[in-house]
């Protein structure tokens, strides 16, 4: 039981931090379409924005806020700029501009910075070895906590922003139907870069939390965490925020428990093929996800 | 006037043909009076490994509208099988590519079923989970050498070459051998480009709907261009291999960095068009010596030069712009774009079909017959299946 605990505490802060970069991908997905490749390479420049903002003077909470704050200007810029008029011509355009970011973003963090090796990464939460709560017999370390109650914060705040104001309502509305949205006076474009730009500063947030729970940022550090999120956005359906949240911490609680209990024959190492198991066995059963809307292709 | 217009099969078309193939004989065979060095060597051979694995996702993504960034795997799997062979039972490499080319279209065929399923996004997430596995798979596994990879790979040139056995002579043979499995891909690809399969295969990608409603097997195309495209993926790691004298899973060509890399060296070339593999590696690979080499060069100003120090990567950002301003103004890449100016100058008018046509003759071939639209079609390369 206790050992149970301990893997559902671990597997819940890994949770928590797919979730949030699940989060952006499904914002953008259900704006447009899009599977915004480069989700994952804009949460890593944002938190080695963070860590340089933090590196020539602001307190680290604020160099995160600042720094999700770039990451949205940043994102509605691109999409504005680069996805919006590629988009009109074509998704394999798209994918392949998408795929361009990611190369140049994954690029650019060593290149912009002069960074060899991983540069240390401020501390967001107490950290100390003997920073945990026990519960049960488990150490819940505080730092995962944290990471916990911010994916928290930033779901109500999404949630709130969704359900409760009118942008959210637009959002929604070109979600439902982007054909219909600008007749009743929406501006979709608008809606968007919007979109993208929310996606990117909640990936943000995700990055930071990366790179304070690894304790330094690194150009390649969210390659796997970008695909176990993919792989919790399609559990989710895709379209679906409270999916993505709940299959992203399902996922990691999951993964840390067969890499756990199974530690010859998956371990820490093939912890990946958990995710992989997990997005085939849905595209065949349930293409759809577990709160995904069944669409219905027309030719 | 321009454009010229040449007969199809007329006597200066086939002097613009003999030309073509002249010129590009030279570039290949020209090795031969040169007197590279083994350096040298090894710069061609990794050109005709990169050219390969992007031809092989041309066929897939091109001409299929499969959009995989899951090649590295098979890249590597194709490595790792010649690996293993090899080393452990004593193989001679050169039996090991058609063992790797089989077990790659195997494998190929067995992602290939589930991506039936999938369109679009699905398929490009399923390759993605590859790609981002395959590293981590054989770091665990025994066979594979876990993270300390195999080393020691090495193909003497067989005496009936007459190449000198040392490093010069291996240099040598490797870049024929790397030569022969580019020739037999692209031999591969353009006759089934040209055949009935490629006119399913285009019509696949163009619409996948009407191309079933047409009575194409969309699920049987599907699959065997995937296993296809994975075994002339594999035949790439295979020269790869030999190239490093080692395989380790480390290597970025074997992470989803190698899919994104081929992906890059495709679309700038051009995607759909079956020079542009060939054409986008060399480019790919100039350039990016060029800019490695960049912060040394002399003749740089002295501002740029201390800009540039310690930062590496510089290649990959020219590359990765290049890719989304490609997007913007030459989506066919720069075959395509050359194509396009060619035919400002000289348009090849095609011949007639000249038996009364048959109903497999009436189907549209790359280059339709008259109409305003003379010249080779360019094929539609930016719409994949919806």
């Amino acid at each position: 039981m206790e050992r149970f605990l301990q893997y559902f505490f671990d597997g819940i802060s890994f949770g928590s931090i797919y979730a949030l970069v699940a989060l952006g991908l499904v914002i953008v997905y259900r704006g447009s379409g899009h599977l915004n490749f480069a989700q994952g390479e804009l949460a890593m420049i944002s938190a080695f924005l963070a860590w340089w903002y933090h590196d020539i003077g602001l307190s680290p909470w604020l160099a995160v806020l600042v720094a999700a704050a770039t990451a949205f200007v940043v994102a509605a810029v691109i999409e504005r700029v680069i996805i919006r008029p590629i988009g009109n011509r074509s998704q394999f355009a798209v994918v392949v501009a998408a795929i361009g970011l990611f190369l140049g973003l994954n690029a650019l963090a060593p290149f912009a910075w002069r960074v060899r090796v991983p540069e240390r990464f401020m501390a967001l939460f107490p950290n100390e070895p003997t920073d945990f709560v026990r519960i049960g017999g488990a150490e819940w370390r505080e730092l995962y906590i944290g990471i916990l109650a911010v994916l928290a914060i930033t779901g109500v705040g999404l949630w709130a922003l969704f359900q409760k104001t009118r942008f959210g309502l637009a959002m929604r509305a070109v979600a439902s139907n982007p054909e219909s949205a600008p007749l009743v006076g929406i501006r979709t474009g608008r809606v968007l870069a919007v979109s993208w730009g929310l996606a990117a500063a909640v990936g943000a947030l995700g990055g930071c939390m990366v790179a304070t729970a690894r304790g330094n940022v690194d150009a390649t550090m969210m390659f796997s965490i970008f695909f176990a999120a993919t792989a919790a956005a399609i559990l989710g359906g895709f379209d679906s925020l409270v999916g993505a949240v709940v299959a992203g911490l399902f996922l990691g609680v999951f993964e840390t428990m067969v890499a756990g209990y199974q530690p010859d024959l998956v371990g820490q190492q093939l912890k990946g093929v958990v995710s992989l198991l997990v997005i085939l066995l849905v595209l065949l059963i349930r293409p759809s996800g577990l709160f995904g809307s069944q669409r219905v292709e027309r030719v | 006037m321009l454009p010229v217009r040449l007969k199809q099969g007329s006597p200066a078309h086939w002097a613009l043909r003999v030309l073509g193939a002249a010129v590009a004989a030279w570039f290949l065979l020209s090795p031969i009076v040169r007197d590279l060095s083994p350096s040298e060597y090894g710069e061609l051979t990794e050109i005709a490994f990169l050219a390969l694995a992007a031809m092989s996702l041309n066929l897939l993504i091109g001409f299929t509208g499969q959009i995989s960034i899951g090649h590295s795997a098979f890249f590597g799997l194709g490595a790792y099988t010649l690996a293993i062979l090899v080393t452990e039972h004593g193989w001679s490499p050169g039996w090991t590519y058609p063992a790797a080319a089989l077990l790659c279209f195997v494998v190929g065929v067995l992602v290939g079923i589930p991506a039936l399923r999938l369109k679009g996004l699905y398929l490009v997430i399923v390759t993605l989970a590859l790609a981002q596995i395959f590293p981590d798979l054989i770091r665990k596994l025994d066979v594979t050498g876990g993270s300390q990879g195999i080393g020691g790979l090495r193909y003497d040139a067989p005496e009936w070459t007459g190449l000198e056995a040392g490093r010069q002579g291996r240099a040598e043979w490797l870049y024929w051998v790397a030569l022969a499995s580019l020739a037999i891909g692209y031999l591969i690809v353009r006759n089934l480009v040209k055949s009935r399969i490629g006119r399913a295969m285009i019509a696949v990608r163009d619409n996948s709907t009407a191309a079933a409603v047409m009575g194409v097997n969309v699920p049987l195309v599907k699959t065997v261009v995937f296993g296809l495209s994975a075994a002339l993926a594999g035949l790439a790691g295979c020269t790869f291999a030999l190239r490093q004298t080692q395989v380790t899973p480390d290597n970025q060509y074997l992470s989803i960095l190698g899919s994104i890399l081929f992906l890059v060296i495709m679309v700038v070339g051009g995607a759909a068009s079956l020079l542009g593999p060939i054409v986008g590696a060399f480019v790919y690979y100039r350039v990016e010596e060029f800019s490695r080499d960049l912060p040394d060069a002399e003749w740089l100003p002295g501002f740029l030069d201390s800009f540039l120090e310690g930062r590496p990567n510089f290649a990959t950002l020219v590359f990765a712009t290049l890719l989304v301003v490609l997007m913007f103004v030459a989506p066919f890449g720069l075959v395509g774009t050359a194509r396009l100016l060619a035919r400002r100058i000289a348009v090849v008018v095609p011949a007639p079909p000249t038996p009364p046509p048959s109903p497999e003759a009436a189907l549209p071939a790359e280059t339709g017959p008259g109409g305003d639209d003379l010249g080779a079609r360019q094929p539609a390369a930016d719409a994949p299946s919806t």
